[in-house]
């Protein structure tokens, strides 16, 4: 249509200038050509129209973008960044204080520190994501003065003299001696003390206590630079790495949920109960034996303990009677079938949120497969490890899981005198040390060992076990890995968050998911200056603060949302509109253009001419 | 000093009161201590009258008060437990149901109808013990929790337009009370198994072993049930005691075999069955874990009034023979197993023909001798269950997707005279009837068009309903609830009330996934409430003492439900906002491009202009229209002028324009649809598009056409694609003859005849294009390449030149296939095969020797015409 009227208006011209003006102007002048030339100046209207018609809307469309943009929460984009990197050039350091007290010893106290040094540095294997910084004091008492190195930590000016003689450590009782330190030290001070102590007995005799301190009896003959290295040892690997081996459990591994939160699910497994029905009386073990333990972990996770009986519940795989035994034999190598998941309903608790870690307990009785075949019956079961031996704690765990123990009723071998059918109770002598081995099950699933000796290059140290499960030093180093964990996490899946936010540009991004990532920053820069200075527990707790809000961000609902408002569906909404009517606009500006560029040139021609007639 | 003492004493006193309390709650620890959770299985059978038999399993878990509830348990479901805890739930029941309980033969006054009839879908209610304002949000949470916990889609029950919170007409009303029904879920065997594993011997022992999918999933009527009730406060710091009640109720018809040869006389002889026939498992021995474990069986009133009317008949004397011990065999029936005891109802009103129960303890039973309860009848038995003083129906009214209504109908079931009897004391004998309707949002109920017909007469609303309670529904927030109280004469037979309602409109994106189905209203609840439905069976030992009977005991309301009804809406058509945005945004357009054209225009020059083209010559177009006009208006054709030409012209210029503005739509909607629609100039484009919008049917065979060109262009490329993809594009099936077709190309004998059968098989068995179709034409139509290159394979037959063709494998292909040529002209085509499967090409036969030829497997007479012919060729 517009070709048509183009044509015409440059036809018409030509009829105008022919049809109605030529006749009157050939007359006064005949050197007027009316194909390329004009009188009248071209008029400026309809071209000043449609250009500003155009101009609109080219003025229109920045409008039309930001109202059709989405709604994007602003993220923190350059902190989030910042986080990462800040963890990521090893800035998360936790300071640690030592103090060695040697007792009896006559040497230098700053030598013996430089020696001690020297072997910290030797063992401490750099952990890539967060390390630790030491200040190490010594102090050497000989009983009525004190050396001193120069350098010491605020914490161990508070040792008075003399305050710990070789007599102290001549008893047995490890106990006696650990409460006597922990008096001596007092229990409060964050600072990791070792006392090394010449004299008193004969034998050799070290220990690590519940609190924060250890101490080393040696001989009186003995050198004073073996003692050290012993010292440098128990330090870095039982203080700081927490006894562990190195990559026996992967260091940053925490059976705990994303929300800080544990729930131990106590469940006993009734094999068949048609043989027999066991029950146990879990509040009382609950009150004596967890209650301290879940206490004494509440900075690191809030955990909630629940129980229930289950029936019916075979295992999944089968065991082989051992004649030298006289019992059946469950190999290592067959764990992995144990569980049966199908039958042993095991619930996920609806009383614990959404990402809480549920660590599941199961006390398997075995069982009877049928009563009147003796040679199915299956009890008692043994759980035998890959050296052949059987298993002490007939136990097993699985990480990230749970524990399971098998536990065989005393009536099992002689099953005639078996009564069938009858409720019974396990006795709470047996029902005591099991749940000693669900501890010690609970402190290997945090990667701790359930033996009371750690062995070092250099000597092993008797450990004391502490009443609720984890001592100080160990909840220490629960704290740190935590906060570490936590911390590291939390940047990871900031950091993935802002990449996908950033790929992603026409995501809609709400403003609680801007809210959570600020606080989450919020709680990891608290973590880490709480971590720097030295106060595990709090930073413990805001850094899985962070980690849960970051993880909340990531996992936000209205993140799914981005596959509604896409670029296509803006382009196949405003395109029938705006395509034709660009066209026309963009058509008509042109050729207004054209045609006034000509008109004008005609114009001028006619001029230029007027003016060389004139 | 006197006030300063004064709080002091408060003080004292408040303290010695807790201390007491706590005290008192000490001596309950120490009492309750002993109570242990217990478990309850039990199993009810009736035979219904219409040759159907109604089974009801019924377990019950219990948890004392205690102060560990929700956190530690020995037999009662953990995760009920903790529901209870987290959601402070005080009663509430979950159903699932499939198919609808039919009152009218199956009854409706007995307990088992009565609280175990329930609608079609998922019925969900709870009470929660908490303030108001916090009622919603926990229901909210509840939701979630149980749609997690029985694998369901309860989490519908969320949105506030999906529950609502009956007043007074709901039985166990409170105003805590939440109640939401989904009346389309499907219920399935993934609901049943969480709800199995809720107790604690699951269908691993017991009686649950019996739960047979499949035989359950078969019946005609199946409903799983969960009811919990927590009582007693938590205030004392002691967790309440929770009653956990789970029931499924199933209705079966038991497939005996004797059914199926049955004569004519004995058909009404009622299906003998046994719970293994029915269910096809036994019962091996009780749960070790349930306290009691039963199986009752019950004959109800009119069964048994029936058997004594027929007793009477037969031999007159014994009256007491169904009652007394020893009648478990009997002429009418036997039972296969004795009954431990026999009940026999004891309500005091209605002794004539009281309800006889028979007791089976599964506990005698063990996996060597299971339990296998069978009936056998004797006699036909015609007999009615007992009925709900009114039978209610719902239908829907009117027509058309804007307006209707739904009308409730309740028909007297005449068989009331005993219990109405008990009403006609009163001076002014009345019969209440409670209803309870919910309707969802978009259908807008009228209230003010209740009416109200009794015995078809219509009466004054104010007459009948005696008390109403209205909550109207709010667009998509909340729900329509109406609550009614009926006070009907006690001699209706008949009332019916109607309301009539305007289908609203949803939001797009409120349709569900089927919106076509229609949507559902929730059954209405119609209640008798003073009509109880009780049986009480007493027993004598007070320890063993059974959960169903004691239930049965309850005094419960006579309810029933009506039927779900399914409302059309109109259902729009889901891309039509996109179409309306298409065709607005054109219209705009179009106006927008005029009128900017309008203004740019310059009349007086293309007027000048028209007038000098009219002196020339008249155009041809305008010449027409305007003789077409003329004629329109009647008038004689004259040679146009220049305005009316221009007039003209500017139409056709309209005309032009709407047809490439919608054009260009029409292109735009369909470029991602149409292949390589691209590659066509616009001007194609444009043809095609036009015709589409003058004729919109043309626009498939414009698209086949264009699919037709696409499709030649291809062939110029090479064969077996075209047939591949040609095959593709029509039916899968021809894959398989593709195949065929392409291994008797391959084999080349004849290629022309081969090609032709291609096409002739193609032809044959779906319509493909002409061209195709027919071998005239493509021989005619030599120019096309798709013939060329069948032409130079039909031309190659000769093994000679194909040994020349330096591709070695269509050389292959020339050998093999002049193997067949070479055996079809010696007559032996039937040896083709095993040439083929030797993989003998004619380089290969050539050598072969006549032992090579035995070794194929080759006769006598063909081997030596083959060595003959090969020898001939040289």
């Amino acid at each position: 249509m517009a070709e048509i009227s183009e044509a015409h208006d440059s036809d018409s011209s030509k009829i105008q200038d022919s049809g109605s003006e030529a006749p009157q102007r050939s007359e006064s002048e005949p050197d007027f050509d009316p194909k390329t030339m004009r009188k009248t100046k071209p008029g400026l209207k309809r071209l000043f129209l449609t250009f500003s018609v155009f101009f609109s809307f080219l003025l229109g469309f920045p409008f039309l973008w930001k109202s059709v943009e989405i709604y994007r929460s602003p993220l923190p984009f350059r902190e989030i960044d910042s986080l990462s990197t800040q963890l990521r050039s090893d800035n998360l350091l936790f300071p640690l204080h030592f103090h060695a007290l040697f007792v009896g010893f006559d040497s230098v106290p700053d030598g013996l520190r430089q020696s001690i040094l020297s072997e910290i540095a030797k063992l401490a294997s750099q952990n890539p994501k967060c390390s630790n910084n030491y200040t190490l004091s010594v102090t050497v008492d000989l009983d009525s003065r004190c050396l001193r190195s120069p350098n010491s930590s605020p914490y161990s000016s508070t040792y008075q003299c003399g305050s710990i003689t070789a007599t102290d450590f001549v008893q047995n009782d490890d106990v006696a001696v650990d409460e006597r330190l922990a008096s001596v030290f007092g229990g409060k001070t964050k600072e990791y003390s070792v006392a090394v102590v010449k004299g008193g007995s004969e034998s050799e005799r070290a220990v690590v206590g519940k609190h924060r301190h250890a101490w080393l009896v040696v001989g009186d003959g003995s050198e004073v630079e073996v003692a050290a290295v012993k010292v440098a040892e128990l330090l870095v690997k039982v203080f700081v790495n927490g006894g562990r081996e190195e990559g026996s459990i992967r260091n940053e591994f925490m059976p705990v949920g994303a929300d800080g939160k544990i729930v131990l699910s106590f469940n006993l497994l009734n094999a068949d109960p048609r043989d027999w029905v066991y029950d146990w009386d879990f509040e009382k073990i609950d009150d004596t034996l967890l209650a301290p333990m879940i206490e004494a972990l509440g900075p690191v996770a809030n955990i909630s303990v629940e129980s229930q009986v289950l029936y019916h519940t075979p295992k999944a795989s089968f065991s082989y009677w051992n004649q030298k035994l006289e019992s059946y034999v469950f190999s290592t190598k067959d764990l992995p079938f144990f569980v049966n998941s199908n039958e042993w309903h095991l619930d996920t608790s609806i009383a614990a949120g959404g990402r809480s870690k549920i660590l599941q307990f199961a006390l398997f009785i075995s069982l009877f497969a049928a009563r009147y075949v003796p040679s199915a019956k299956e009890c008692p079961l043994l759980l035998q490890l890959p050296n052949g031996e059987i298993s002490k704690t007939n136990g097993f765990i699985s990480p990230m899981w749970g524990g399971v123990v098998v536990w065989n009723p005393q009536g099992c071998l002689k099953d005639s005198e078996f009564k069938p059918s009858t409720k019974n109770i396990i006795p709470i002598q047996d029902l005591e040390n099991m749940f000693e081995v669900f501890i010690g099950q609970f402190r290997q699933l945090f990667g701790f060992k359930s033996v009371n000796v750690y062995a070092g290059a250099s000597g092993d140290w008797n450990l004391l076990p502490s009443e609720r499960g984890f001592t100080e030093w160990e909840l220490d180093v629960l704290s740190r890995q935590h906060t570490c964990f936590n911390l590291h996490s939390c940047a990871t899946t900031l950091g993935s968050l802002s990449r996908l936010v950033q790929s992603l540009p026409r995501m809609i991004i709400m403003d609680e998911i801007g809210k959570q990532v600020k606080f989450s920053l919020e709680a990891a820069k608290l973590a880490l200056s709480n971590a720097s200075s030295g106060v595990y527990e709090s930073s413990a707790a805001s850094s899985s603060k962070a980690s849960s809000l970051a993880e909340d961000a990531f996992f936000h609902p209205s993140i799914m949302s981005v596959s509604y408002y896409s670029f296509e569906h803006c382009f196949a909404v405003y395109s029938p509109f705006f395509l034709p009517v660009s066209m026309h606009v963009m058509l008509a500006a042109v050729r207004e253009l054209r045609r006034y560029k000509q008109e004008k040139a005609k114009y001028l021609a006619w001029k230029a001419k007027a003016k060389a007639a004139s | 000093m006197a006030l300063l003492r004064r709080p002091l004493l408060l003080l004292l006193l408040i303290v010695t009161h807790q201390f007491l309390q706590s005290w008192i709650v000490f001596g309950s620890v120490n009492e309750e201590g002993q109570k242990q959770e217990e478990f309850y299985e039990e199993l009810l059978l009736k035979p219904l009258p219409d040759r159907k038999l109604l089974t009801h399993f019924h377990f019950q878990s219990s948890a004392p008060p205690s102060s560990s509830n929700g956190r530690h348990h020995h037999l009662f479901p953990k995760a009920i437990s903790q529901l209870v805890h987290k959601f402070r739930v005080k009663e509430m029941e979950l159903s699932f149901t499939q198919g609808r309980w039919n009152y009218e033969s199956w009854g409706g006054f007995d307990s088992i109808p009565s609280s175990n009839a329930k609608p079609p879908g998922v019925e969900l209610w709870a009470v929660f013990d908490v303030p108001q304002h916090l009622i919603d949000a926990l229901w909210k949470n509840l939701t979630h929790t149980l749609s997690g916990l029985f694998c369901a889609s309860i989490n519908f029950l969320e949105s506030s337009t999906a529950y609502s919170a009956p007043e007074w007409s709901f039985p166990p009303a409170s105003g805590n009370l939440r109640y939401g029904t989904l009346p389309r879920e499907a219920v399935c065997t993934e609901n049943l198994t969480p709800w199995l594993k809720l107790l604690p011997c699951r269908d691993k022992a017991g009686i649950s072993m019996l739960l047979d999918r499949p035989s359950i999933y078969r019946g005609f009527y199946h409903s799983q049930r969960l009811h919990l009730t927590s009582t007693g406060s938590g205030s004392e710091g002691l967790d309440p005691s929770i009653i956990l009640e789970q029931t499924l109720t199933v209705v079966l018809l038991p497939n005996s075999q004797r059914a199926s040869l049955a004569h004519a006389s004995e058909k009404h002889i009622q299906p003998s069955w046994s719970l293994s026939s029915i269910f096809g498992k036994e019962v091996s021995g009780k749960c070790v874990l349930a306290e009691t474990s039963n199986v009752y069986l019950l004959l109800d009133r009119g069964l048994v009034a029936e058997l004594k009317q027929l007793r009477k008949e037969n031999e007159k004397s014994a009256e007491k023979v169904l009652t007394s011990e020893n009648n478990w065999i009997n002429p009418s029936f036997e039972l296969s197993a004795k009954p431990d005891r026999i009940f026999i109802e004891e309500s005091s009103l209605l002794s004539k023909n009281p309800p006889i129960l028979y007791k089976f303890e599964v506990e005698k039973y063990s996996e060597s001798e299971p339990f296998d309860l069978g009936l056998t009848w004797k006699i036909p038995v015609v007999w009615l269950c007992q009925q709900a003083p009114l039978h209610a129906s719902r239908f829907l009214m009117g027509s058309g997707n804007e307006r209707g209504a739904i009308a409730i109908s309740l028909k007297s079931t005449q068989s009331s005279e005993g219990f109405v009897g008990a009403n006609f004391d009163d001076e002014r004998c009345e019969l209440q009837v409670d209803v309870f309707q919910v309707v969802p949002w978009y259908v807008k109920v009228y209230f003010h068009s209740l009416q109200v017909f009794v015995d078809q007469q219509p009466k004054a609303v104010s007459d009948i309903i005696e008390k109403i309670h209205v909550s109207p529904s709010k667009d998509k927030v909340s729900p329509g609830v109406m609550e009614l109280v009926l006070k009907l004469p006690c001699s209706v037979s008949s009332a019916a009330l109607t309301i009539e309602f305007d289908k609203g409109f949803l939001h797009i994106d409120e349709y569900p996934p089927d919106a076509n189905q229609g949507f559902d209203i929730p059954s209405a609840i119609v209640s008798f409430p003073n009509f109880h439905a009780s049986m009480v069976f007493l027993e004598n030992d007070s320890l063993n003492k059974s959960p169903l009977l004691s239930k049965f005991q309850e005094k419960s309301p006579v309810m029933s439900y009506t039927e779900v009804l399914l409302v059309p809406l109109t259902t729009p058509d889901f891309s039509m906002p996109y179409n309306v945005i298409t065709i607005t945004c054109t219209v705009f357009a179009l106006y927008f491009g005029s009128l900017l054209n309008a203004l740019r225009r310059r009349v007086a020059e293309e007027e000048r202009f028209l007038k000098d083209k009219a002196a020339k010559k008249t155009g041809r177009l305008p010449l027409l229209l305007s003789k077409l006009s003329a004629k329109l208006r009647g008038r004689q054709s004259e040679p146009p002028h220049s305005t009316p030409g221009s007039s003209s012209l500017v139409n056709s210029k309209l005309v032009f324009k709407v047809i490439l503005v919608a054009g260009l739509a029409r292109v735009e909607m369909y470029a991602d649809q149409v292949e390589g629609a691209g590659k066509r100039s616009v001007k194609e484009r444009l043809n095609v598009n036009s015709f589409d919008n003058s004729i919109p049917r043309r626009q498939i065979t414009g698209k086949r056409q264009r699919q037709d060109e696409k499709w030649e262009h291809d062939l110029y490329q090479d064969v077996p694609q075209v047939s591949n993809r040609k095959v593709d594009a029509r039916d899968l099936r021809l894959k398989l003859q593709k195949k065929s077709l392409q291994q008797v190309s391959q084999s080349g004998r004849g290629a022309l005849s081969g090609v032709r059968d291609l096409r002739d098989k193609l032809s044959g068995t779906m319509n493909p294009q002409p061209v195709n179709a027919d071998p005239p034409k493509l021989k005619s139509n030599a120019a096309k390449p798709a013939r060329r290159s069948v032409a130079v394979e039909t031309s190659e037959p000769e093994p000679k030149k194909a040994a020349t063709m330096t591709e070695r494998k269509k050389a292959q292909q020339k050998a093999d296939a002049s193997v067949e040529g070479f055996l079809q002209s010696l007559g032996l085509e039937k040896y083709v095969i095993t040439f083929q499967v030797e993989e003998v090409d004619m380089t290969a036969l050539v050598h072969m020797t006549d032992n090579d030829l035995k070794a194929l497997g080759i006769p006598m007479g063909p081997r030596k015409k083959i060595i003959l012919a090969l020898e001939s060729r040289g």
